[in-house]
């Protein structure tokens, strides 16, 4: 908790900045840049970065009925988890099942830690994000081996281009076809080109929060006004293994910083 | 002394931030309202939700249309869905229209189009729309494509308004207006 002091500091200041940002209507290219900026020269660390560290801490921390840890099996600062990212959503033996990054520690939570309904709040969100940052800099390499892989992965690539709901909209309509282009004055992320899957879990500084993919997709499905799919639903597995894979050879760097 | 700095500033910079509300620590943060989560869209799942109709589903795949020899017929059908107001007026009250052009939930058309110079925050996934009226645009025409705009552009980005009920005829009928009147703001 090194540095948790921080922490309403840094809340305050973002509060300031992105207030000051609206009144200025900038580019949100240069908007995304300018507050990163703003943010490292007064406080230093930004909240993303934070969030990683206190995960960290969760890490270390036994919690749950087994009295174990996280680094219990994957060491002191997850050593052992270096590299695991880079390779993530993919088939776990243990599980028999394909995991997203979510998925996967909230397995290992009630498997092996024996934590009772594993929710998906901040803490959580924060060790996800500590985890994925232990790949930071390694090139984003997932691999459909498996059979569960390949059958996820065409799943998820159904989803992503399947037109759904009131306003018949498909993941691929807005970040394929007019990727690039604005919908009011948010750039839309290029699925391809953007390599989106290395730079999540990522911190929002429009709402100031720790978001992972999950909390994306969700975001996304809601606002094309489609129910999103719960956490640790398949739904989630699917479009995280088809974006990783997509992201492929793109370097690894989280937390994120976005809009 | 220090602690009392810290304090004070995160105080002082909380008071210059209206826009933001203030959170507790993550440590012991409780679970913040998902974002998402809006009372109307609860009635319903995911699973639901993503059932598709036979045009959709012919719109489902990575060239993000129907093909050659399916357009006509598409098209066609796609025509046959639209419905017209009982009075048989395409042009309504434009600022009717206006409020409906802007409102997010309902015609939400600045996510895409560009119209009243004044509003900046515009996307540009869409053809501007500035000067609409001006361009010798067909009444009916624009009707029909805010109705259901599949029954000229098969699988098009601009959801079918009118299709999916997001929009009344009449409400369609005040869009038309807000584009067409030459009193509207999009054509001054």
């Amino acid at each position: 908790m090194r540095r948790l002091w921080l922490l309403p500091l840094l809340m305050g200041a973002v509060g300031g900045i992105v207030f000051y940002a609206l009144a200025q209507q900038e580019d949100p290219a240069q908007e995304v840049k300018k507050q990163k900026e703003m943010l490292l020269k007064e406080t230093g660390i930004l909240p993303g970065d934070v969030y990683a560290e206190q995960g960290r801490d969760l890490f270390n921390k036994p919690m749950g009925s087994a009295g174990k840890s996280c680094s219990s099996c994957h060491g002191q600062d997850g050593r052992y988890l270096k590299g695991a990212y880079a390779h993530m959503p993919r088939y776990y033996k243990d599980a028999d099942a394909v995991l997203d990054l979510d998925t996967r520690i909230k397995y290992c939570m009630e498997k092996y830690m024996g934590v009772k309904d594993v929710k998906h709040d901040t803490n959580f969100k924060s060790i996800a994000t500590f985890v994925a940052t232990l790949s930071n800099g390694m090139k984003m390499d997932v691999r459909l081996e498996h059979p569960k892989e390949k059958e996820m992965y065409q799943k998820g690539k159904e989803l992503w281009y399947a037109r759904v709901g009131k306003m018949d909209f498909s993941c691929a309509i807005c970040h394929d076809t007019f990727g690039g282009q604005r919908i009011r004055l948010q750039t839309l992320a290029r699925i391809k080109q953007d390599k989106v899957a290395t730079h999540w879990p990522a911190y929002r500084f429009s709402n100031d929060q720790l978001w992972t993919m999950e909390d994306r997709i969700r975001g996304c499905y809601s606002q094309i006004r489609v129910t999103p799919p719960p956490h640790f639903h398949w739904a989630h597995i699917a479009l995280s293994l088809y974006m990783a894979h997509e992201a492929n050879g793109g370097v690894i760097e989280t937390p994120g910083f976005v809009r | 002394m220090k602690r009392h700095f810290i304090l004070l500033s995160s105080v002082v910079l909380f008071a210059c931030a209206p826009t933001q509300q203030e959170k507790p620590k993550p440590a012991e943060a409780p679970k913040p309202p998902p974002p998402q989560a809006k009372a109307e869209e609860k009635k319903h799942t995911f699973e639901e939700d993503i059932k598709q109709d036979e045009a959709q589903k012919l719109c489902s795949n990575p060239q993000g249309t129907v093909s050659a020899d399916m357009v006509a017929k598409f098209l066609e059908e796609q025509k046959r869905l639209i419905k017209y107001p009982p009075n048989g007026k395409l042009m309504g009250d434009w600022k009717k229209g206006e409020q409906l052009f802007v409102n997010t939930r309902k015609g939400n058309c600045y996510a895409c189009h560009c119209a009243d110079p004044k509003e900046l925050a515009c996307g540009n996934i869409g053809p501007t729309l500035r000067y609409y009226g001006k361009r010798q645009n067909n009444v009916k025409y624009t009707y029909e494509k805010i109705y259901n705009s599949w029954a000229y552009v098969p699988c098009s980005i601009m959801y079918r308004a009118g299709v999916h009920g997001i929009l009344t005829p009449e409400e369609i009928a005040d869009i038309v207006a807000y584009l067409h009147s030459p009193e509207s703001p999009v054509n001054k």
